[in-house]
């Protein structure tokens, strides 16, 4: 795979550090020396020059690349350079976009059929990562596999929950229809259980499940359905404004921004909304919220701390649910610590939906989600591949790997010990890093 | 500090020298039973103890961790050379090639930093293993320990990768051809073993004996310098040889990238290149200096009749002095050393010394296997002059100094100039160092420049037409210390000196 990624800022490095890990050859393209220069030491190759010229283009060899990334903060270069990409002859183009109306079906087949094969909104994803946030609000995590027919939902454990406890095996004997669970978070440790393996208070269990059985889950859990009637937003970034567009209609949505123009924007573009004017860190602002357990509170500023923060304090007022933006992806593990609830981070986001485009494009691998330790990926069973001899339980697969769901026509299963993979199901699994190869061999022929 | 994965990587890489140690020993097998060799046993002995050690650091770093600091790469490639000489330096001690600890040190590392200054005064008689492993010992340095290993193991990958590269290879840096480490190593690999393969065809059609022509190609290719005969290439007496060395060691002393992208097609890259028409330009200038320079000489009517001799005998004719000038420029400039028919620099006259001691420290392109400062380090050198030239006379006036057309960043400029001001403190104090030691300013002075530059011959007692064996002990230990300073472009070892390296902060 040959993957020519233009723009070298926060996006697009963190991309070319993903995949640069795998036998992908990543060219990285920016117009910027400084910022080319402190990354010398990635595996991966850099040029300086302009996305948008002919001649850094043909340097960089686009006419044999698989997948071209052009992800620059201004939305026509980068739409220019996959215009370009695409004639010298990629196989694939992806442009980051920053303008709602673009995401509309009928502008992105216009744009298909221009060149630009796929449009990537990050601060759409952000919208949909914080809506579905909202929609489990007792859940942690809750990442869809397999365009929705699988759900990945990361639960925190508390005491006397009924999952607490109890073995597994005697778990999986009577729910494995209805979910299954594929990692555990211990403190800092993930460990991928096996049969025996006892579930303690204040873990957070990773389960697989499909979208109909989450209910199994929340009870499992001692989770009570909390009802959010009210979402707050800190900050009224596009993100927010994406994310109200992706809820339900009769949630009551208030902005907090500290800029009067952009208060007035919001009030344009968010039908219904509230908006105050104010500050983030201003205790007042807080008090005049009044926020109760049928709140969630969802924090986009700036900067990361701010919105651990201000999440921290919304806590100890009394909400129900928080959200927080974080912006570096080293502060995510200690922010989960802290228990704020969900978090949200643009660019693993950006990061994962390319990978579901190079599933799109290469069958046979793809990286989709990284939890701390380990990976999630989804996987296709090719024609007599060994996870398609026998049912699983009869199969030797190392313990460090977990079969969690598959996608079989369209309709997601969980996998119990019985079940038998047939070619062609996506599965998806959960693994430790190091043996994401190992995975891999099994869907192989 | 990692040293698990550092002595994984060493374990690994002793593995490798084991490797090659096992191939010079079937030569020394074939040759024991062609011609009565008795010098297998050593070879074989030094590969299984190489092995060995191999093994147990490969064993001791088996549970590493990932991750490497900038300081492990530095440290991974300082220690490398040391430890590849000093399991390189087993066969010359148990064959009795050498009969001490300095001689057998300075030989290996003189060989691994493609220096080939030698302390061998009896290289005749040496048994044909020996002198295999002896060139063998330049091919595996010339493209560098670390690199030659990523190109054929998959030592380890990823940024720690990425710092041994960029900590070994020599230029201003940013010369990967691949945005795979690894794979940019392969095909620079291949590139080297191409050559050396087409070398050994077109020396074999002279009048060398396939032995010979394998260990002249692999020194000339890695621009070493050891020959397997004591008077080196004057031993043929062939122009024919003279030239093909002479062409191959320019070739050696280009940037080998320009080879790479020579062959997927985009030729125009060589003159594209600044630091290729710099190098041009220079080794065209001084070769016509030359035969200028020896034309005066000889007609001038104080020459002495050993100075005659020396610059191509009696009554040379415009070819002798153009092939004398030509593999005198080509051999120094490229840090090659080998010595032709007429080489003796030292008698040429003190007229000659200067631009000779000029052509080492240029050295040849970056990226190469060619020794000395590299040409676009001087490229560089003398563009910020100009520039600050400028600057002083007209102060409103906005200079850059440009290379390739693209600005050179201040801080490489910066780079530049420390090289430059550290490379020559170096070379005075290891003069100074020398002269205590009881040699002569001449010889101290040449031989300082000629270790730093990596070139091998230096001057009066270890001029050309000499070895280097007269050097007290004291002064050979740190003279193969200066070597693998050139070699490793003196910063990336100098670093691991410096108290800040074994600080946390």
């Amino acid at each position: 795979m040959k993957i020519v990624i233009a723009g070298a800022r926060e996006v697009g490095t963190h991309l070319a550090k993903l995949l640069s890990g795998d036998n992908m050859d990543v060219i990285l393209i920016d117009d910027d020396p400084d910022r080319i220069s402190q990354l010398a030491f990635l595996n991966i190759m850099t040029l300086l020059g302009s996305p948008t010229s002919i001649a850094t283009l043909r340097e960089a060899e686009v006419n044999k690349a698989d997948l071209f990334i052009a992800v620059t903060p201004v939305e026509s270069v980068n739409i220019h350079a996959c215009l370009l990409a695409t004639n010298m002859g990629a196989r694939r183009t992806v442009a980051r976009i920053d303008n709602y109306e673009l995401q509309k079906e009928d502008s992105t087949t216009f744009y298909r059929r221009i060149g630009v094969s796929s449009l990537i909104y990050p601060e759409y994803l952000g919208g949909q990562a914080i809506a579905g946030a909202i929609a489990t609000p007792w859940a942690r995590l809750s990442v869809e596999f397999c365009r929705g027919a699988l759900l990945l939902l990361g639960v925190k454990v508390r005491a006397g929950a009924p999952i607490v406890g109890q073995k597994l095996m005697e778990l999986g004997r009577e729910h494995s229809k209805q979910y299954h669970v594929a990692a555990i978070k211990r403190g800092e440790n993930l460990i991928i259980p096996s049969g025996a393996d006892i579930v303690e208070a204040e873990d957070i269990v990773f389960f697989m499940t499909t979208p109909d059985q989450q209910n199994a889950v929340r009870l499992v859990c001692g989770k009570k359905e909390k009802d959010i009637r009210r979402v707050v937003f800190m900050g009224g970034r596009r993100m927010g404004v994406q994310a109200s567009f992706c809820l339900p209609k009769n949630m009551d949505i208030v902005f907090v921004e500290e800029d009067r123009q952009r208060c007035e924007q919001l009030l344009e573009l968010v039908k219904g909304c509230h908006v105050i004017q104010g500050n983030i860190s201003d205790m007042e602002v807080f008090s005049e919220l009044h926020l109760t357990r049928n709140d969630c509170f969802v924090a986009l500023g700036d900067y990361s701390g701010t919105n651990v923060l201000s999440c921290l304090n919304a806590k100890k007022l009394g909400v129900g649910k928080t959200v927080a933006e974080i912006e570096d992806v080293g502060y995510i593990t200690i922010a989960d610590n802290l228990n704020i609830g969900s978090t949200v981070n643009k660019k693993l986001l950006t990061a994962a939906s390319i990978y579901q485009m190079l599933l799109d494009a290469d069958k046979t691998s793809a990286k989709v989600y990284s939890l701390v330790d380990a990976q999630v990926a989804e996987l296709e069973a090719q024609p007599d591949s060994y996870i398609t001899k026998d049912m699983i339980k009869n199969l030797r697969i190392d313990r460090d790997v977990t079969l969690g769901g598959m996608v079989r026509d369209g309709v997601g299963y969980t996998i119990g010990g019985d079940t038998q993979i047939q070619p062609g199901d996506h599965v998806v699994l959960v693994c430790r890093d190091e043996k994401i190869r190992q995975a891999e061999k099994l869907f192989l022929s | 500090m990692n040293h698990r994965l550092i002595r994984y990587v060493f374990g690994v890489l002793l593995l490798m020298e084991a490797f090659f140690m096992t191939v010079s020993t079937g030569v020394a097998v074939y040759y024991h039973f062609a011609c009565g060799d008795s010098d297998w046993w050593c070879l074989a002995t030094a590969a299984v103890l190489t092995f060995l050690a191999g093994s147990g650091f490969w064993w001791s770093g088996r549970k590493r961790e990932h991750g490497m600091e900038k300081r492990d790469g530095y440290l991974i490639v300082s220690l490398a050379w040391i430890i590849f000489s000093l399991f390189g330096m087993v066969p010359y001690l148990l064959y009795g090639t050498v009969d001490n600890l300095t001689d057998a040190f300075f030989e290996a590392m003189s060989g691994f930093t493609t220096t080939g200054s030698t302390i061998l005064e009896n290289i005749d008689t040496q048994p044909h293993g020996i002198l295999f492993w002896r060139s063998m010992t330049h091919w595996l340095g010339g493209l560098g320990i670390v690199v030659f290993s990523l190109a054929l193991l998959p030592l380890i990958g990823g940024t720690g990768a990425n710092m041994m590269f960029d900590a070994e290879t020599t230029g201003l840096g940013g010369s990967k051809l691949r945005p795979k480490i690894q794979s940019t190593a392969r095909r620079l690999w291949g590139i080297y073993l191409m050559l050396t393969l087409v070398l050994i065809f077109l020396l074999s059609l002279g009048p060398m004996s396939v032995f010979d022509a394998v260990n002249v190609a692999m020194s000339t290719i890695a621009t070493g310098g050891f020959a397997p005969h004591q008077a080196s290439l004057a031993f043929y007496h062939s122009a024919y040889v003279e030239y093909v060395v002479a062409i191959f060691l320019f070739i050696a002393s280009l940037n080998f990238s320009l080879f790479y992208y020579a062959g997927i097609g985009r030729w125009k890259m060589f003159w594209r290149d600044e630091e290729f028409r710099w190098f041009v330009r220079i080794v065209l200038s001084f070769t016509l200096l030359f035969i200028v320079m020896t034309s005066a000489v000889r007609s001038v009517d104080w020459v002495s009749q050993e100075q005659l001799l020396a610059l191509g005998g009696e009554n040379p004719d415009f070819l002798t002095v153009l092939r004398m000038s030509f593999f005198h420029v080509m051999t120094i400039i490229s840090s090659g050393g080998f010595q032709a028919e007429y080489f003796d620099y030292n008698a040429w006259g003190m007229l000659f010394w200067q631009p000779t001691f000029v052509l080492m420290m240029c050295g040849g392109c970056a990226g190469s296997t060619a020794g000395g400062m590299k040409v676009v380090r001087a490229a560089v050198f003398v563009k910020s002059i100009k520039s600050d030239f400028t600057r002083m006379l007209h102060p409103r006036q906005v200079s850059i100094v440009k290379l390739n057309g693209r600005p050179v960043p201040t801080s490489v400029i910066y780079k530049v100039m420390a090289m430059f001001a550290i490379y020559v403190i170096l070379i005075f104090l290891m003069n100074f160092i020398l002269q205590m030691l009881g040699l002569d300013i001449e010889s101290a002075f040449g031989t300082s420049i000629s270790a730093f530059s990596n070139t091998g011959p230096g001057l009066g007692l270890t001029g050309p037409a000499f070895t280097w064996a007269s050097v007290p002990d004291a002064g050979k230990w740190l003279l193969a210390f200066a070597m693998l300073m050139g070699r490793l472009e003196i910063f990336t070892l100098l670093i691991v000196f410096t108290p800040l390296f074994w600080r946390k902060y």
